[in-house]
């Protein structure tokens, strides 16, 4: 897959917009505070490493969540993530945005940790929800149905779901940080959105709008 | 608008497009009940996915890794440390035996051997050695243990062919029979010759050891 390359000539970046044409326009900005940081990262200055763990705590922190469904191990898991990321930051491209390698590398040790726990005779127990005030009508049951839906997908499916409709990353974000062509994640997508919906109306949470009445045919 | 065209504009709406032609799907919906109720359920979905919150952070958790972070690059630089001082202490030995062991294959002091006429007593032992004029190479070394092995394979070889002789019987010895031995260990004596020559330095090396064990012996007096 090729990326958006900020030392290559203008015509050739260019070019290169028309495959990443959402993200060209940060990616200048963005990879140049994230050198800074990272550069300071590497230096060990701890208020750098804070920083940057702040940064992306939210969404290494909650794709975890969403993909082992299980409080405990999204921790140690994201954990290990930002062991991960500050073990391998010298190996980081610069040209590169951070946040999508840093995803990357979270989809990776989620799929690893599934692999390891389904070797495991134990059952992960289903998120708890963690709204502020649960509220009073059917939302929560809602709520709950949408993710148990999301439990049962492919993982692949479920990542692009979550990174899509939770994060708000944009289809090349996804893309690099899964590593696919942009055509299979938005495949993946489709695919997860028509089996969640279809599990929303086998579990009745969904009730079908009625049709227009038939015109009445001539005697 | 059929199944397919009505599927794509619902992906459309998920992602936050346009609805685009909403007159036509609506017809659509209307004969279809397949797409009527994905159409619902994505509405369901959306409204589901605004009033969802993203996982909230434990308060915890940043404190834990940075710390967490901060710990294992103190212990990886510990470790670093560790393996660069072993490796430079295992350098360090290996030179040392180096040199050691070289030292103790050069020692070599000239020392006046005792003739056999006079008599073996505590002078000669205690006899002032003269120092060593040059330390021999690790090459000359190995050629006097060479030509030690050599004379004591030297040495085999004869016995075995007197033995061999033995063997034979006096009516068959003969010049014949004589000139038959000699030939067929021709060879033998030949390679006795080539390992001598070059064992000849190991040899010498040996002999010189054996002399000055002797020498070192505390001797007892009469």
């Amino acid at each position: 897959m090729r990326h958006p390359d900020l030392s290559a000539p203008l015509a050739c970046r260019l070019k290169l917009c028309r495959f990443y044409p959402s993200i060209f326009s940060r990616v200048a900005e963005v990879s140049t505070e994230d050198a800074r940081l990272v550069k300071r990262c590497l230096k060990e200055d701890p208020q750098a490493i804070q920083e940057l763990v702040e940064r992306f705590q939210g969404e290494v922190y909650g794709l975890c969540f969403r993909l082992l469904n299980h409080r405990q191990d999204a921790e140690d898991v994201a954990q290990e993530v930002f062991l991960r990321v500050f073990r391998s930051l010298r190996r980081w491209d610069s040209t590169r945005p951070l946040k999508p390698w840093i995803v990357g590398i979270t989809v990776n040790r989620c799929r690893t940790w599934m692999a390891q726990r389904a070797r495991r005779p134990e059952l992960a127990d289903y998120l708890q929800e963690t709204a502020a005030s649960p509220p009073e009508d059917d939302s929560a049951e809602l709520l709950h149905e949408i993710q148990t839906a999301l439990a049962q997908l492919r993982p692949e499916y479920r990542t692009v779901f979550v990174l899509f409709h939770e994060q708000g990353q944009l289809y090349d974000e996804i893309a690099l940080a899964v590593d696919r062509p942009v055509g299979t994640v938005k495949t993946w997508l489709h695919r997860a959105r028509m089996e969640v919906l279809e599990k929303l109306r086998q579990r009745g949470m969904v009730a079908d709008l009625p049709a227009e009445p038939e015109p009445q045919r001539p005697k | 608008m059929n199944c397919s065209e009505s599927q794509n504009l619902l992906q459309r709406r998920l992602d936050g497009e346009p609805p685009g032609d909403s007159a036509e799907l609506a017809r659509h919906l209307a004969d279809c009940a397949e797409c009527r109720g994905l159409h619902a359920a994505a509405g369901h979905l959306e409204a589901g996915l605004r009033l969802g919150r993203p996982p909230v952070v434990p308060s915890y958790f940043t404190e834990a890794v940075v710390g967490h972070l901060l710990a294992d690059r103190r212990g990886r630089q510990r470790r670093r440390w560790l393996v660069s001082v072993a490796l430079a202490a295992s350098l360090l030995l290996a030179v040392g035996l180096a040199f050691y062991w070289q030292g103790i294959g050069f020692t070599t002091k000239t020392v006046p051997i005792a003739s056999s006429t006079a008599p073996i007593d505590k002078k000669i032992a205690t006899a002032p050695v003269a120092p060593a004029a040059k330390r021999p190479s690790f090459r000359e070394n190995m050629a006097q243990a060479g030509s030690a092995v050599a004379s004591l394979t030297r040495r085999a070889t004869d016995e075995t062919l007197n033995e061999s002789r033995m063997l034979i019987p006096e009516t068959l010895s003969g010049p014949t029979v004589q000139g038959a031995i000699d030939t067929s260990a021709q060879p033998l004596r030949e390679a006795s010759e080539g390992v001598t020559s070059g064992l000849e330095p190991v040899t010498t090396s040996a002999r010189r050891a054996m002399n000055m064990f002797m020498r070192d012996i505390p001797l007892t007096e009469n």
